[in-house]
């Protein structure tokens, strides 16, 4: 399989997304009116301290971060691979995956995009809304600094992908990963700094939050668009980075040779 | 081509008892109930063979296929297919094989049937002439047409199984493996299916392996049997081999008038089925003759009408599952 059928792979996938495309309209409903929730809340905050800034960050900062958000969440998203995966495996539709002359997970993360891009597209629509909305949000301190943001973004995305996949090889063994997913998506949800920036939390919290692999995800290209951080620190944070995509690849793969032998499926 | 020597596959599954009490005690330890889902499975299948491969459900059919195709690695053995060994050099040997399982559909979901086939071209990498005339051929042969530009999930099982076929067959596989392909067809399907298949092993001359249930598919499409039972292979030859084995059992059917029939016991002859003006015996003509069996029930009534039948495919089957209690 060349590289064209992977991105023919995305493209129905995409188309088939489509199809579903009332559905998509909710959720673009529900992403604008979460971002509303949160303005509210942070403009209440504010409101209280008469704007000064709060733990360094000023109400602009905050309100960027936020609306930034919008942005890296749709594009770190793995697009429930790990759910595609165990679907796959419990259906059993992961044996015919075995039976293409291709890479079951190259073709899984392929459809994964056509999804992807869809959804970015609707994000994309209520980012720049937003944007409009409240004239405009900080950029990064320069054009390197840019180039910075997306590298490790991009980073931020394989490490979900990889956190994806290890979490969907899981299925091989127990049935059942969708619902331990759901509470680890809650715990990621709070501790990448999706909803709460980590400037906010306290001391220890933040700590533990540089042990988890989630603040890699989002958090950090946040950091790096938004500005203070010294290269050091920008070295150190993409090195976390790479570390992490390494080391869950590195156990996805251990898992998933492993895995493989246990595939009994489609009866008799 | 196909060569299988000492195959073996063992699973472990959790046994789970009802009630609430086992479940919990599930929780903490786990009992495990070996299958052996395949034992000391050989045999060899040469280019160009239509081979139908038989057994009762949970016998080991599909387990056989899958490793055959690639996806399930045996515990020991030896498997080469055109010198392949399939779970070791899966991308090559699956590029050779196309795979139908009846139960499991490989089309794309929401998306044209012609979609599919497209991904399906790029995925094998088939030269655009040849897909273009793969698929017209597979298109004129199995009445595909307009079913071509309908989502997947729209069609009937039978339109389906027709474009499952094509599917399989769009990067002109070697070999073909057919795992119940005619399950739940009606019989117009059935038999579109099987000229099809009939067809594409003479024109094309490809080796076919197929599962099934339906004794008509057996009958109408493969010269050689594989009767597999409890994970072994309990029988290999034709379907004629197979009959001969019990080729002296005739089936009398026998209208009559005028009188009343008592049931026959008898030396080599015993009652099927009997109702008034019509009954069914069984003839062993290793001890009794047919001439005779008939001289003997005319003593009982007038015969009016009289038919003498070989054992057909599906008696033939149950009458193996019953001498090898599988």
């Amino acid at each position: 399989m060349n590289g064209t059928s992977y991105l023919l792979l995305a493209y129905y996938s995409l188309k088939e997304s489509l199809v579903y495309i009332k559905n998509t309209m909710v959720f673009l409903l529900f992403s604008a009116f979460g971002l509303l929730i949160q303005y509210s809340a942070w403009y209440a905050l504010y409101w209280s301290v008469d704007f000064m800034p709060v733990m360094g960050r000023s109400f602009e900062t905050m309100l960027s971060y936020q609306i930034l958000m919008v942005l890296i969440r749709s594009f770190t998203d793995a697009n429930g691979i790990s759910r595609q995966l165990e679907q796959r495996m419990v259906s059993g539709e992961i044996a015919l995956d075995f039976l293409r002359p291709v890479a079951p997970r190259g073709m899984l993360i392929a459809r994964s995009w056509g999804e992807k891009i869809f959804q970015m597209a609707t994000d994309l629509v209520v980012f720049s809304v937003a944007v409009l909305a409240v004239g405009g949000i900080q950029s990064p301190a320069s054009i390197e600094m840019m180039g910075l943001f997306l590298l490790s973004l991009c980073l931020g995305y394989l490490i979900n992908l990889m956190f994806e996949l290890l979490m969907g090889t899981f299925a091989f063994w127990f049935v059942g990963v969708n619902t331990l997913k759901w509470f680890i998506d809650f715990f990621q949800l709070a501790m990448s700094g999706a909803i709460v920036p980590l400037w906010l939390l306290p001391d220890w919290l933040q700590f533990c939050t540089k042990l988890l692999p989630f603040q890699a995800i989002l958090y950090a290209p946040a950091q790096i668009y938004l500005g203070g951080m010294s290269n050091m620190e920008i070295v150190q944070t993409m090195g976390l980075q790479v570390f992490w995509i390494l080391l869950l690849m590195g156990l996805q793969e251990l898992l998933w040779r492993r895995g493989k032998r246990r595939i009994v499926v489609l009866g008799g | 081509m196909i060569e299988l020597n000492h195959i073996s596959k063992t699973f472990r599954i959790a046994k789970r008892n009802a009630g609430m009490k086992e479940a919990v005690k599930a929780l903490f330890r786990k009992e495990y109930t070996e299958i052996h889902a395949l034992q000391d499975i050989s045999f060899s299948i040469g280019k160009g063979e239509m081979v139908g491969y038989i057994g009762p459900n949970g016998a080991g059919k599909s387990s056989t296929i899958k490793v055959m195709s690639g996806i399930l690695t045996p515990d020991s053995g030896e498997c080469r297919i055109d010198g392949l060994v399939p779970w070791k050099n899966r991308k090559e040997h699956v590029r050779r094989i196309g795979v139908v399982f009846g139960q499991r559909s490989q089309l794309w979901w929401d998306v044209p049937v012609i979609d599919s086939m497209e991904l399906l071209r790029d995925i094998y990498e088939v030269e655009p002439a040849r897909y273009c005339r793969n698929l017209d051929m597979l298109a004129q042969m199995l009445e595909l047409g307009e079913i071509l530009r309908t989502p997947a999930r729209q069609l009937s099982l039978g339109q389906r199984m027709r474009c499952e076929i094509a599917a399989s067959l769009i990067h002109s596989p070697k070999i073909l493996f057919l795992d119940e392909p005619t399950i739940g067809l009606d019989a117009v399907s059935k038999i579109a299916v099987r000229d099809f298949i009939r067809q594409l092993n003479a024109e094309q001359k490809t080796t076919v392996i197929l599962t099934t249930h339906d004794m008509q598919d057996i009958e109408a499409l493969t010269q050689r049997i594989l009767l597999i039972g409890k994970g072994r292979i309990l029988l290999d030859g034709s379907l004629e081999q197979l009959k001969a084995r019990n080729s002296a059992v005739r089936t009398l059917t026998v209208e009559f008038s005028g009188g009343d029939f008592v049931p026959v016991e008898g030396e080599g002859i015993h009652t099927v089925q009997l109702r008034s003006g019509h009954g069914v015996f069984a003839v062993d003509t290793r001890i009794l003759s047919v001439s005779k069996a008939i001289e003997q029930l005319s003593a009982h009534a007038e015969i009016t009408d009289l038919s003498v039948a070989g054992i057909s495919a599906e008696e033939l089957v149950v009458s193996l599952y019953e001498e090898f209690q599988i």
